[in-house]
């Protein structure tokens, strides 16, 4: 995943939380939630599904490519 | 045996300090890196190992000095790599209080530099403190970064 996940901080965006909040409510550093939303990092499956119940949010939604 | 009591000492402190503290994580990303740093730093011991032998040969170096100086290498490769990639403190670490705490240890170590003339107190002050002067750069880059 080398594009920007701009769906991720769309839907960051669009619940009212800041990258560290995001990262708290998480258990990762604010750094990572960044990295994903650069493209910098590639999540683990488990990482994924924790962002996506905290946006309420599905994968397809969030990681599928268009 | 000076030394010894002096190792036992400082161990007792770091125990003592550390006793009530919670055990701090570190999330996916940051075990890769910490992964990589130690990789690094492996290589970078093994070769200041070789090249500082190498050179004690044909320059003065102290031999009972080189293990020292290769490990400090090694460790400034894997705290600089770790810095870098944001993973060198864990979830929830109050990265200004330890940029403090690792900046007092320096200046206290130039201070001992200064009274006893050790030049190892020099080197590892001088070395905890251009740590310090990178974690510093790179919260500030990361506070400006936060959306």
């Amino acid at each position: 995943m080398n594009n920007k996940n701009l769906k991720l901080k769309a839907a960051r965006v669009l619940k009212g939380l800041s990258q560290q909040e995001l990262a708290d409510k998480i258990g990762v550093s604010r750094q990572t939630i960044s990295s994903i939303e650069n493209g910098g990092y590639n999540p683990t499956i488990n990482l994924c599904i924790n962002i996506c119940k905290i946006l309420d949010k599905t994968l397809d939604e969030l990681f599928w490519e268009n | 045996m000076f030394i010894y009591l002096n190792f036992f000492v400082v161990f007792i402190i770091v125990i003592l300090i550390n006793y009530k503290r919670k055990i701090k994580l570190y999330d996916e990303r940051q075990r890769i890196f910490i992964g990589n740093a130690y990789r690094y730093g492996y290589a970078s011991l093994v070769l200041s190992i070789f090249s500082l032998n190498f050179l004690s040969y044909r320059y003065q170096i102290d031999i009972l000095a080189i293990p020292f100086y290769c490990l400090m290498f090694s460790i400034l490769v894997i705290s600089i790599y770790l810095i870098y990639h944001d993973s060198f403190f864990a979830i929830g670490t109050n990265s200004k209080k330890s940029i403090f705490e690792i900046t007092a240890i320096g200046i206290f170590n130039i201070f001992i530099y200064l009274f006893l003339r050790e030049f190892f107190s020099l080197f590892i002050g001088m070395l905890l403190i251009i740590l310090s002067f990178f974690m510093y750069i790179k919260q500030k880059k990361g506070e400006s970064k936060d959306e």
